[in-house]
């Protein structure tokens, strides 16, 4: 490992520079915090082992800019404190701002040696875990980049079919018979439901490949754009749509009306009679939870979280149109959020979907706990 | 008074102050000065082949404590507490690191004296500190004098 030494004792610092070789380690060192951060800056460092007191930056200070620093970087580096302030405010004081470990003066060769043999482990399980998540990421970004330019692929040939099919039906309607013509509407009827497959994986891509900005949006203003995107099918079937206070959350505006707009367009479609749909929001602790209730047609309670799946339907909603990919879609959209979405329903009396989303204020970090590592 | 012991009294305080009134160990006695284990543990250090570690951290040791006793002396004269509490904090580190006990101690009490601002008690303290100094000097100048042939 490259070790970085922070100390501005003469002494203190060539013992910790022969203790930390001694072990095979190469070292830098600097004698203030200034020159360490520096140094830090300027060479790949594993681990830094810094004093408190020093001249120009005191250790917390350069174990905040290291902190910084892995936040932007790719890389953790792992930091020690070694000071003579040896008690326990000072190490929690410590441990807040960052540290991984804390030594006090005089410092045992031995335990030095013990706790960088730990710091060796953290630092070989975090470059596995980095490596495994860029991998992951990679094709992850390769499916969705897969998925969007095959669906874009797909939708020409889909619009020359659907578009002879037409000039078919139109100028040669008298050339042919009963059963062409059936033929003829069996064709277009299937490139809707391709187009509307189509349409919506690329949707469920999108989900995946974009991080969804973080701005305030206020939900009533996006469940009324989903109702007026639904305006002929809630024209068609006479529905009623209802909301109660909707709260402001920090959401991407676009998908989130995409949510709402599948739940509220699934109240409709899956419903016997005059459809009404109502939909709330109630404060749960440190998230909102949100509830889309119809008076549909329901379904058995396995089938209930199965649905979420891609291209997975409920048995009784065999009867009706649709693709399978809406409700991932929600999914996906609301875990990228950092919220969770469920369905609690019966046969014959209705589903309410329900989902959460952080709230705009912080929750209150506890102070005994270092900020979690974003790797 | 010769002394005093603040409350609450915690057994490190209470032996800070019996070890100050302990007879003094002269050069007669130098295993006193330095704890040989502290030595010991630096000595592990040692790699084979290299310049002997101990005598550099000895040389360095010796050539930087006359000026931070010095800076401690200005800071008692000046009453500059946060000075004085600073000065004392790094020559606690290094001196506990070379096995110094007794300057260790006497670093501590000067950094507690330094705390409560009341500077009376330092000047005593920093006397008995240079007393410690001289005897750990001379145990050290013998020690790497001694592995030096």
């Amino acid at each position: 490992m490259n070790v970085l030494i922070a100390e501005d004792d003469a002494m203190m610092r060539l013992m910790l520079q022969r203790a930390v070789e001694h072990q095979g380690h190469a070292c830098l060192a600097a004698q203030d915090g200034l020159e360490a951060w520096q140094l830090f800056q300027a060479h790949t460092v594993d681990v830094v082992i810094s004093d408190w007191l020093m001249p120009l930056m005191d250790g917390i200070e350069l174990c905040r800019r290291v902190r910084q620093q892995m936040d932007r970087a790719v890389g953790y580096t792992y930091v020690f404190f070694l000071t003579a302030l040896d008690d326990k405010e000072h190490m929690r004081t410590a441990m807040q701002e960052g540290a991984d470990d804390y030594l006090t003066k005089p410092l045992d060769p031995t335990e030095l040696w013990t706790r960088l043999r730990v710091a060796a482990r953290v630092m070989s399980l975090y470059r596995q875990v980095a490596a495994h998540k860029a991998e992951l990421e990679r094709s992850n970004a390769e499916l969705a980049q897969f998925a969007s330019v095959v669906s874009h692929d797909l939708r020409s040939p889909l619009s020359s079919i659907a578009g002879f099919s037409q000039l078919l039906q139109e100028h040669y309607a008298d050339h042919l018979d009963a059963k062409a013509t059936k033929y003829v509407t069996g064709i277009m009827d299937a490139t809707k439901r391709m187009h509307a497959l189509i349409e919506d994986v690329l949707a469920y891509a999108q989900v995946g490949a974009q991080a969804p900005p973080a701005e305030p949006i206020d939900c009533a203003i996006v469940v009324e754009r989903a109702v007026a995107n639904l305006h002929a099918a809630i024209a068609e079937r006479g529905a009623l749509v209802t909301h109660a206070d909707l709260p402001t959350v920090d959401a991407d505006a676009t998908q989130l009306s995409r949510v709402f707009q599948n739940l509220i367009g699934n109240a409709i479609k899956y419903c016997r009679e005059t459809p009404r749909v109502a939909i709330s929001a109630q404060r749960e602790g440190a998230e909102w939870l949100f509830c889309v209730r119809d008076n549909g047609i329901g379904m058995e309670a396995a089938d209930a979280e199965r649905i979420f799946g891609i291209f997975q339907r409920a048995p009784s909603a065999a009867e009706y149109p649709g693709t399978g990919i809406g409700l991932a879609i929600c999914q996906k959209t609301i875990e990228r959020h950092g919220g969770r979405i469920w369905a609690e329903s019966c046969v014959g009396k209705g589903t309410t979907f329900k989902f959460t989303l952080p709230a705009r204020e912080a929750p209150v970090r506890d102070g005994g706990c270092p900020p979690p590592v974003e790797l | 008074m010769d002394d005093y012991l603040p409350k609450p009294v915690t057994v490190q305080r209470l032996e800070a102050v019996l070890t100050r009134w302990r007879p003094q160990t002269g050069p007669g006695a130098p295993d006193e000065a330095v704890d040989a284990n502290a030595l010991a543990r630096l000595r592990d250090l040692q790699g084979a082949g290299r310049p002997d570690l101990l005598a550099e951290l000895i040389a360095v040791y010796l050539r930087d404590t006359p000026p931070r006793l010095a800076a401690l002396h200005d800071a008692v004269a000046g009453t500059d507490a946060e000075a004085l509490r600073r000065a004392a904090h790094s020559l606690k580190g290094s001196s506990s690191q070379i096995g110094a006990v007794q300057m260790t101690r006497l670093c501590r009490d000067l950094e507690e004296q330094a705390r409560t601002t009341d500077l009376r008690g330092a000047t005593e303290t920093l006397r008995r500190l240079d007393d410690a100094f001289d005897r750990v000097r001379a145990h050290l100048q013998a020690l790497a004098g001694g592995s030096e042939s």
